[in-house]
């Protein structure tokens, strides 16, 4: 099995992809590379000989049925092991913080067309959650962990990106209110019933769905939009420095949240169309995939633990948009509503006497 | 001899009757005519003016107008002493009135005491807020009629039912002073009670507030949530419009039970909108 460790050629030390500035920069010697750069390093020279150092390491194949499936790697930077799940395609050396990557991951139908490179740095991150709990004063103490915040970690996620064309129609009834009466001690109302068709298509470009089992769908639909229009293609270097993982969900398994959602778009695009609200309702939409490109997206991620749950947090790595439900301590709720009806009956009394 | 004891008896009569209208109009200040109306709260309409002026101009100070004479003058001057009494107590002012004739006798009202008792509080100079009680011998039935604050603390509105099942057992005894100040006495306690006892008003106000407020406070913890459009994805004017029809398929008519409101009487021409009348028996 293959790992790549992206090395500066000056001085042999890691060289992370660095968000804020757009670069690689050693963490030692503080060389900075661009891409241009980085890329022509990687065109003229073997991954091997200068930047992206090669080297062959033999699996631990030692099954175990009780246990997830896990792969040993040996950190080529200094020799410590490395393990990591089946479908990591990048990781650190928990001794020196070398980044892994493991190449045979991203190669052939895992290879991704494009990626979006981290914009947001993990300051950036940590300065999110943090703005997450000062405005949300019921969530527990050990939301705020300084030493958990710490290990937000960017993970680079596979997406798949679908093009399509949505074709159909809606059906439906409409009520209009035509006039009112009243006789004696009843009154009366005429409703006009209208039958209302719309028929059209729609296409879309880029409706993304994570292709990843370990990432909530929901919470992955929650950190959108991306600005798809920041895609470069993929290279390896810009896995320095953060997670990576590989597709465990093929295309044509993600492909009916994207048509669904597709569907719905223009389902509400007819309905636009009509002067009023449809009673009921009968659609008849078919979306066609025209197009789908594997990609990974950059997100800042981050478990907390707290009395024995997981709650995870993402950020979006491009845009700094930063989602995750989080918990509420019944103590505090339960002070803040004692609050909230004492401030209530305070303005209630206020006026009591102000009318008085 | 004849002719003169005929003469006698035609003056007699005639005394009789005038001051026997003389007593019944004793409450009078003045009469309404279309160029003096003696409306001061309300603004006088073509729709209110026959109103208007088919309700009598009166003192306000009186505050019991037993037309019907169903009161010895002691128990008028007792309830007169109580009005004033209860106006100090409650600031709220208050109106008696005693009838046995159709007080709107021009008008096909479905209720023509309800629409009196509006007219003859709002179109005389009583207080913005009062109540008011009318005892309708010609429909044999009470009315009441609560104004302005009165009407926003609901004094009479709520208690309706409460205040007939008391007081129709006086007025089929003939004890219409007892009834009267049953009234008096009632409408004092409940003001008292509405006005000392806001609290509780106060804690069901305070109690939906902080659910209110702890609610939306609890929604901001929720940021999770499943993508169910992709309208961010949309391929700008690529939506097309192939087919696009309106029919017109049928019409129907619903009925509901919707009386109308026995506050109508006054509302519908011009007198106080936050007053309430109705109940009583």
């Amino acid at each position: 099995m293959d790992t790549t460790v992206l090395k500066c050629p000056g001085c042999g030390s890691s060289l992370p992809y660095n968000a804020e500035k757009g670069l690689w920069v050693c963490e030692t010697c503080g060389a900075e590379f661009s891409q241009e750069e980085i890329l022509k390093m990687t065109e003229t020279k073997s991954d091997a000989d200068i930047d992206i150092n090669k080297s062959e390491y033999k699996e631990d194949t030692t099954p175990d049925p009780d246990q997830p499936e896990l792969n040993l790697y040996r950190c080529q930077n200094c020799g410590a092991e490395m393990v990591t799940d089946e479908n990591t395609s990048s990781t650190f050396c928990v001794y020196c913080g070398s980044t892994g990557i493991l190449k045979s991951r991203l190669e052939g139908k895992f290879r991704p067309k494009y990626v979006i490179p981290f914009s947001k740095t993990k300051q950036q991150a940590i300065k999110a959650y943090n703005g997450l709990r000062r405005k949300r004063f019921l969530a527990p103490k050990e939301f705020g962990d300084r030493k958990n915040i710490e290990k937000i970690t960017g993970v680079y996620i596979p997406f798949w990106l679908y093009d399509g064309f949505s074709d159909g129609y809606v059906d439906g009834e409409r009520l209009v209110l035509a006039k009112t009466w009243r006789e004696g001690d009843y009154k009366y109302t005429k409703t006009d019933v209208y039958h209302e068709h719309r028929a059209g298509h729609e296409s879309f470009e880029k409706v993304p769905a994570d292709g990843s089992e370990k990432f909530d769908d929901n919470l992955m639909d929650s950190i959108e939009p991306f600005k798809f229009d920041e895609l470069v293609p993929f290279n390896y270097s810009y896995l320095s420095g953060f997670l990576a993982e590989k597709y465990d969900v093929s295309a044509e398994d993600d492909e009916g949240r994207a048509t669904l959602r597709m569907n719905n778009s223009l389902k509400q695009s007819l309905c636009s169309t009509i002067d009023g609200t449809l009673t009921s309702s009968q659609e008849d939409i078919k979306c066609k995939i025209d197009n789908v490109d594997y990609v990974l997206l950059p997100v800042w991620t981050l478990n907390t633990f707290i009395k024995d749950k997981t709650y995870t947090f993402a950020m979006n790595g491009q845009t700094g948009k930063i989602v995750g439900d989080i918990p509420i301590d019944k103590l505090k709720s339960f002070l803040f509503f004692l609050g909230m009806i004492a401030v209530g009956f305070g303005i209630a009394a206020f006026f009591a006497w102000l009318f008085d | 001899m004849v002719k003169m004891k005929n003469i006698f008896s035609i003056i007699l009569l005639l005394v009789v009757c005038l001051s026997g209208f003389a007593q019944n109009d004793k409450y009078s200040i003045g009469e309404r005519t279309a160029d003096n109306l003696h409306v001061k709260k309300f603004q006088v309409t073509e729709s209110n003016i026959e109103y208007v002026l088919t309700t009598p101009y009166v003192d306000t100070s009186y505050k019991i107008y037993d037309y019907a004479e169903l009161l010895t003058e002691t128990q008028r001057y007792e309830i007169k002493q109580r009005c004033r009494e209860f106006m100090k107590n409650t600031g709220l002012d208050i109106a008696i009135v005693t009838i046995n004739e159709n007080p709107k006798p021009s008008f096909n009202d479905y209720a023509p005491s309800d629409v009196y008792i509006q007219d003859f509080y709002d179109y005389n100079d009583f207080k913005e807020d009062g109540v008011m009680l009318i005892i309708d011998k010609f429909y044999d039935r009470n009315r009441y009629y609560d104004a302005g604050l009165a009407a926003e603390m609901t004094l009479l509105g709520d208690r309706v039912e409460n205040y007939a099942e008391h007081m129709k057992p006086l007025y089929q005894a003939g004890d219409y002073y007892g009834e009267i100040m049953w009234f008096i006495d009632k409408t004092e306690a409940v003001y008292q009670y509405e006005i000392s006892f806001p609290k509780w008003k106060c804690l069901i106000f305070a109690l939906i507030f902080a659910w209110i407020v702890w609610w939306f406070h609890r929604k901001k913890y929720k940021l999770i949530f499943k993508a169910t459009s992709a309208n961010d994805y949309k391929k700008e004017g690529s939506f097309e419009l192939t087919k696009s029809s309106t029919k017109y398929v049928r019409s129907f008519t619903t009925k509901t039970y919707s009386p109308p409101s026995k506050s109508s009487g006054g509302s519908g021409h011009g007198s106080s909108g936050g007053s309430h009348s109705g109940g009583g028996f």
